[in-house]
């Protein structure tokens, strides 16, 4: 019986696998066909069982209960061990870009969660990314309390018109009634919808403006609309601040923002800003070399002191269209709060800066310089008006060595301590060039420094990852790559085959 | 240990006797090429109407973000390859237990004084590393894809990883069958067959309830592949291949007790 019995079963479930697959969805008689093959293939192997026990000898029939008792063992044993394994989180992240490693700034806002978020995967057969977000969004849950899950767009049109889903692998962040959606999923965009949803207290930090500054709405190159955003995501309020028509800082103000004024600012504005800083203030200035607004002397008088000269750095590439030297891209960094996670191999990118000096006013100040250029570099108040193609060569008055691009100060006049940062060029916070390598972490961290903030200083999810290729690979050089090694593996497999063929019969 | 080194021996003779290991190794490797070039092809297809359709030359930013070397290109021919092994791996496994069976070989084995263990074992590891050989020189030539996909040595790794255990896993169900039966077509067959099976169970998550699912996923081949092939490379999914491989191991090792006392 064993054989027509296994025989049978086989052929009901290949009729209904067939069937299913012929179908694309289970059917009452596939059901019916896989259920009935497996019970006559259960049927035949306990036949054989019963056969094989009856025919030999009694003597033989315990040991061979014990081999079949081993044999059931051994798969009990392999079952238990991988039921045991996934209880650990154990895992090694191999990607590039370490796209499945979370950066400390989400963990931490995963860990601020006042509720379980929800996060809904869209999704539409046969999308090749789902995969990846979902392992992303796993990871996401496994670092806070997040509910994840997947809908099939086909089934849930409706979510679709309400949340405006243009397409799948969209993620849908739903904390409360609020909700945020992320069309493009990376751990950086999901961080930006969750710190948007999270509830926040108010900190309020003014950046000036009316004179030329950068603008923390203006989108584009140019604009600083990527800053604004990352500062309120971080839990800030920004206000603008016209410095030319006020006369004192308002009171509720956590820090002040000047980024880079291209006109000069009225004398009662500079002294607005003194005043400040020295009622224990937090100010935090971009420099850009060729402007004089004012603000330079203000740093000055506080010892942070930016001579109006470009920085030239050989040992940074230049940028397209840039000349040699004069976007230096810094690797060295002094230890600080503001450059935490920062090191050799996490640099941050300048484009035409200045360089501070330090020269202390009082033995109380504490100034820093915190990121640096390489040792080869200088400054020189001409660069700036080379041609693109020009090395730069240093000049009569050049000082080689180490140059601060970013200085910070600590200071004591009076009325409680006052922090300052003062960058050495504006670009490395404008959107151009904010999410280039780690400038992001440098200028955020740096005012979460300035403000006193400092248990919010973390390094930030990377957006786009590494970028990926997408430009055609002729066929016709890979052919020939192929041809010329690629087919030297199987001709040599082939004839070492062919040998033991022809060995084979002759013997 | 001398017994098992000469079992070990013996098995690879016997296996790089055979033309068939050969002529595995060379399908496999012209396979992987042919898929590798076809995905090529169409990438480059795709590429060219996206560039024909602006009209304006090659503009990259017009190229939706999956379509790229890595997604269009190595991934694919990775997870092909996968469903490719199914093939070439149980003409290998047929003849390990069941060749020997069906030659009447496997009486001297089995009173040469070797214990089971050694001989199950030597034919399993020789198994194995021919396995690896065959993943080894099947991935170079795709391989060559990252070097402009911008996939890093890591991942490269992973994925390598990855598809070498998914060989292993189908090779320790190749030789499950092979122990447990005298025909070497009906081995082959059946490891097709079952391996095919539990490649990819998602087809049926949809039947049974998010438990049952959960079981499903638990034991289907390919869904631990699968964080490979991403780069994540998981303990659990390291242990579920490796206990495969022990289930695998006991289990014909206890086929071949029975057959040593029913004869």
């Amino acid at each position: 019986m064993t054989g027509p019995l296994a025989l049978v079963g086989l052929i009901l479930m290949a009729f209904g696998w067939a069937s299913q697959q012929v179908l694309g969805a289970q059917t009452p008689f596939a059901l019916g066909q896989w259920l009935a093959g497996a019970g006559a293939l259960t049927a035949a192997g306990l036949s054989a069982l019963v056969r094989t026990g009856r025919h030999s000898q009694p003597g033989l029939r315990a040991p061979m209960l014990r081999t079949l008792a081993r044999g059931a063992g051994a798969c009990l044993v392999a079952a238990a061990l991988y039921a045991l394994s996934t209880q650990s989180e154990t895992r090694l992240d191999m990607t590039f870009e370490n796209s499945f490693t979370l950066a400390e700034a989400t963990t931490r806002a995963l860990g601020e969660l006042p509720e379980p978020i929800t996060l809904t995967l869209y999704t539409l057969p046969g999308d090749p990314r789902l995969r990846r977000t979902g392992l992303l969004l796993d990871e996401f849950a496994r670092h806070g309390e997040v509910v994840v899950r997947s809908r099939d767009l086909n089934h849930y049109a409706e979510d679709e018109d309400r949340y405006g889903i243009g397409s799948s692998n969209s993620v849908l962040a739903q904390l409360g009634e609020a909700w945020a959606l992320v069309q493009r999923p990376t751990e950086g965009s999901l961080y930006e919808a969750i710190a948007g949803l999270l509830p926040r207290s108010e900190r309020i930090l003014y950046t000036a403006v009316g004179a030329g500054e950068g603008d923390l709405r203006q989108e584009g190159g140019d604009g600083f609309s990527g800053l604004g955003a990352a500062l309120r995501n971080a839990g800030y309020t920004v206000r603008p601040l016209p410095l030319a028509v006020v006369d004192a800082i308002p009171e509720d103000a956590e820090g002040l923002l000047v980024i880079a004024p291209r006109r000069a600012l009225p004398d009662a504005a500079l002294a607005a800003v003194e005043r400040y800083v020295d009622g224990g203030g937090a100010l935090v200035a971009f420099l850009e070399p060729g402007e004089a607004s004012g603000i330079e002397a203000v740093l000055a008088r506080y010892g942070l002191e930016s001579p109006d000269r470009f920085v030239v750095d050989p040992a940074s590439h230049p940028l397209e269209g840039e000349t040699t030297g004069l976007s230096p891209v810094v690797s060295a960094y002094a230890t600080h709060p503001a450059t935490h996670g920062l090191g050799p191999n996490r640099m941050t990118f300048f484009r035409r800066a200045r360089a501070f000096e330090l020269r202390k006013i009082r033995p109380s100040d504490r100034l820093q310089a915190v990121a640096l250029t390489s040792p080869d570099a200088w400054t020189d108040s001409r660069a700036g008006a080379l041609p693109p193609d020009a090395l730069p060569e240093p000049p009569e008055d050049a000082n080689p060595g180490y140059h601060a691009l970013l200085a910070l100060a600590e200071l004591e006049r009076g009325a409680g301590p006052a922090r300052i940062a003062a960058f050495g060029d504006a670009d490395v916070a404008s959107n151009r060039y904010l999410r280039a390598l780690y400038n992001l972490d440098l200028v955020l961290n740096t005012i979460h420094w300035a403000v006193e903030r400092e248990p919010a200083i973390a390094l930030h999810p990377k957006h786009g990852g590494r970028q990926v290729n997408q430009f055609p690979v002729p066929l016709e050089r890979s052919l020939r790559s192929f041809y010329g090694a690629g087919l030297l593996v199987p001709e040599f497999l082939l004839i070492v085959g062919g040998l033991v063929w022809l060995r084979q019969r002759n013997a | 240990m001398i017994t098992f080194r000469a079992l070990i021996r013996k098995e690879c003779v016997v296996l790089f006797a055979s033309p068939v290991a050969y002529v595995v190794l060379t399908t496999v490797t012209l396979l992987t090429a042919i898929l590798f070039f076809e995905h090529l092809r169409l990438y480059n297809q795709q590429l060219f109407l996206y560039a024909s359709s602006n009209m304006g030359g090659f503009d990259s930013s017009a190229i939706p973000d999956y379509i790229n070397l890595r997604d269009t290109v190595f991934f694919p021919v990775m997870e092909q390859l996968g469903l490719t092994l199914l093939l070439p791996i149980p003409l290998i496994t047929m003849r390990v237990f069941a060749g020997e069976r069906a030659r009447g070989t496997d009486e001297l084995l089995l009173t040469s004084g070797a214990s089971l263990g050694q001989i199950v074992g030597a034919k399993f590891l020789v198994t194995y590393g021919f396995v690896v050989l065959m993943m080894g020189v099947s991935f170079l030539y795709p391989a060559s894809a990252i070097v402009q996909g911008g996939l890093g040595l890591g991942h490269l790794v992973s994925v390598f990883v990855g598809l070498s255990l998914l060989a292993l896993g189908i090779a320790s169900i190749g030789l499950v069958c092979s122990a447990l039966t005298r025909s070497q077509l009906l081995a082959a067959t059946a490891t097709v067959g079952s391996a095919y099976l539990f490649y990819d169970l998602g087809w049926a998550y949809g039947l049974v309830g998010p438990g049952w699912a959960g079981l499903l996923e638990a034991v289907a081949l390919h869904d631990h592949f699968a964080r490979f092939s991403e780069g994540l490379v998981a303990l659990p999914d390291v242990v579920y291949f490796l206990c495969l491989a022990g289930a695998a191991f006991g289990v014909a090792r206890a086929a071949l007790e029975w057959r040593r006392l029913t004869g």
